[in-house]
């Protein structure tokens, strides 16, 4: 494992983690968690809207959508395309389902999730995705 | 809730609603956001967020004037309603409330957002072609 410099951090700009829910309070409060942490949080309210983000080119670290979502792309499908665009993207895919979707390989966060833990586990996700640690 | 006036923000386009959103967060106010005028009526039914203001872009569907009619009609809804016809516009508003914002120092002009927001337009509409 590298050492850390505890003076100088290796990445001065703070992480970014696009949310991406169709439920405004939840997406809301999963955001508001993450920003106490110091996460530029950009809210995505479908698939279609985080789609749009991206193709605006503006740096993201990690995406955290919900599966099922109003829109052309359910969650799964937005992961696949961001990934695709954006090779080593890291996507979380959390669901409300009781059996893990076709269409996702990867584990996925059961809904309901608790807010604080939550936030922190995706912050050091992002974090690792971009070689912070 | 937490201290920091408190600004909804109603943008249909994340590439308008996300600069400016995180410019008035930089201006010291506590920002929620909605997507829809249905998302800000779920917002403003929740007394417990203490939102004081609203500032919705009138081509939002189910926003604008039509928003600003339901918060009229919601009896024990105090919330002024700024409506905003463009992005120059929304942008304009955006900096008369940093003026009067928390914090100590305005982050920077409120163009500097504007010019933001023309740049990721540009690009995302050079990504759809």
């Amino acid at each position: 494992m590298p050492m850390i410099d505890a003076v100088s951090e290796p990445h001065a700009a703070p992480v970014r983690i696009l949310v991406v829910e169709d439920e405004p309070l939840v997406r809301m409060a999963i955001a508001m968690e993450l920003r106490l942490l110091g996460v530029v949080v950009i809210e995505a309210a479908t698939g279609d809207e985080a789609w749009d983000y991206l193709m605006s080119h503006e740096p993201v670290d990690l995406i955290f959508t919900d599966y099922q979502m109003p829109g052309r792309l359910n969650g799964a499908q937005l992961g696949r395309l961001a990934r695709e665009a954006f090779p080593g993207l890291r996507v979380v895919v959390a669901s409300a389902r009781v059996t893990a979707p076709d269409d996702w390989l990867d584990p996925i966060m059961g809904k309901p999730y608790d807010l604080t833990s939550t936030a922190a586990g995706l912050m050091s996700q992002a974090r690792i995705s971009r070689g912070d640690v | 809730m937490t201290g920091t006036p408190t600004i909804l923000l109603v943008e249909a386009d994340i590439v308008i609603r996300h600069p400016l959103a995180q410019y008035l967060r930089e201006c010291g106010f506590t920002v929620i956001e909605a997507a829809t005028g249905d998302e800000a009526r779920a917002v403003l039914n929740v007394p417990e967020l203490d939102i004081q203001m609203v500032l919705a872009d009138m081509t939002t569907p189910g926003g604008g004037f039509a928003l600003r009619q339901w918060v009229r009609e919601r009896e024990g809804l105090s919330v002024e309603v700024i409506l905003a016809g463009s992005v120059d516009k929304a942008v304009e508003e955006a900096g008369d409330l940093c003026n009067e914002g928390p914090a100590l120092a305005k982050p920077y002009e409120h163009h500097l957002v504007l010019d933001q927001i023309r740049q990721a337009l540009a690009r995302r509409d050079k990504s759809r072609r």
